[in-house]
């Protein structure tokens, strides 16, 4: 058994987090063509960059094939990532009010799922904004 | 034109991380990269295949991510690397993976 998350991100959100980390693809360019492929994470971001600038879609999964699955995917995590995709949230704190739970244990289990790689952080200002991207978890029983 | 990044949990602590970017169904450039975690520094990547400028290798790297050996080899789909990672895990490292 393994559990298959979906996630879809516009592709101008990815862009504007590379511009944010790296300034210009000519500046990451640069800096990959200097390590070669050897530095994996400039290397990736500069191809999806590059396809994604001209006009490729972007998709993301992740796959959970080992047995800890549920002490990750717990009712009341799931719960936060099911309100994230319906819903915006403008800090940690409103997000625990709107599901009715402690601040502490709303932001370890957002930690948690950040971990999984099921919820994203964004800064504004002193405020983290938790979003999530996922639109489809799937669990699928191998024969 | 699809760019498609897939993070495979294959235990608590041990990730392959995908990058295939496809046109069609042609495979533009792929990268598939082994990464375990480790209590004091984090990820750290120990094995990645790809196809960097056309040419299809396999990279292993040492405690501090450094390169440290890149050998020509066969293309690798995912399901390929699944299958090798599943089956060796960290003693890929010490592996001829060329031959592979």
């Amino acid at each position: 058994m393994y559990v298959n998350i979906k996630k879809i991100k516009d592709p101008e959100i990815v862009i504007e987090e590379f511009q944010d980390q790296y300034g210009t693809i000519n500046s990451l360019s640069q800096r990959v063509s200097i390590s070669k492929c050897t530095t994996k994470n400039e290397m990736e971001d500069l191809m999806v960059w590059k396809y994604l600038k001209s006009g490729a879609v972007f998709e993301e999964e992740i796959v959970l094939h080992n047995s800890d699955i549920f002490d990750v995917l717990t009712p009341k995590r799931m719960e936060l990532v099911d309100y994230l995709t319906k819903n915006k949230a403008s800090s940690i704190r409103k997000l625990s009010e709107a599901v009715h739970r402690n601040y502490k244990n709303t932001y370890d289990d957002l930690l948690a799922l950040e971990k999984m790689g099921l919820v994203e952080f964004k800064r504004s200002g002193k405020s983290r904004i938790p979003i999530s991207f996922v639109i489809r978890v799937e669990t699928v029983f191998e024969h | 034109m699809r760019v498609m990044k897939k993070k495979i949990w294959i235990h608590k602590n041990e990730v392959i991380e995908s990058l295939v970017i496809a046109e069609g169904s042609k495979i533009k450039f792929y990268s598939h990269t082994y990464l375990v975690r480790e209590r004091s520094r984090g990820w750290r990547p120990y094995v990645k295949w790809d196809n960097w400028e056309g040419q299809p290798h396999v990279d292993k790297f040492d405690a501090n991510e450094t390169l440290i050996e890149q050998k020509p080899c066969n293309e690798k789909g995912l399901e390929e690397v699944i299958k090798l990672v599943k089956i060796f895990r960290r003693n890929l490292i010490t592996m001829d993976l060329s031959q592979l």
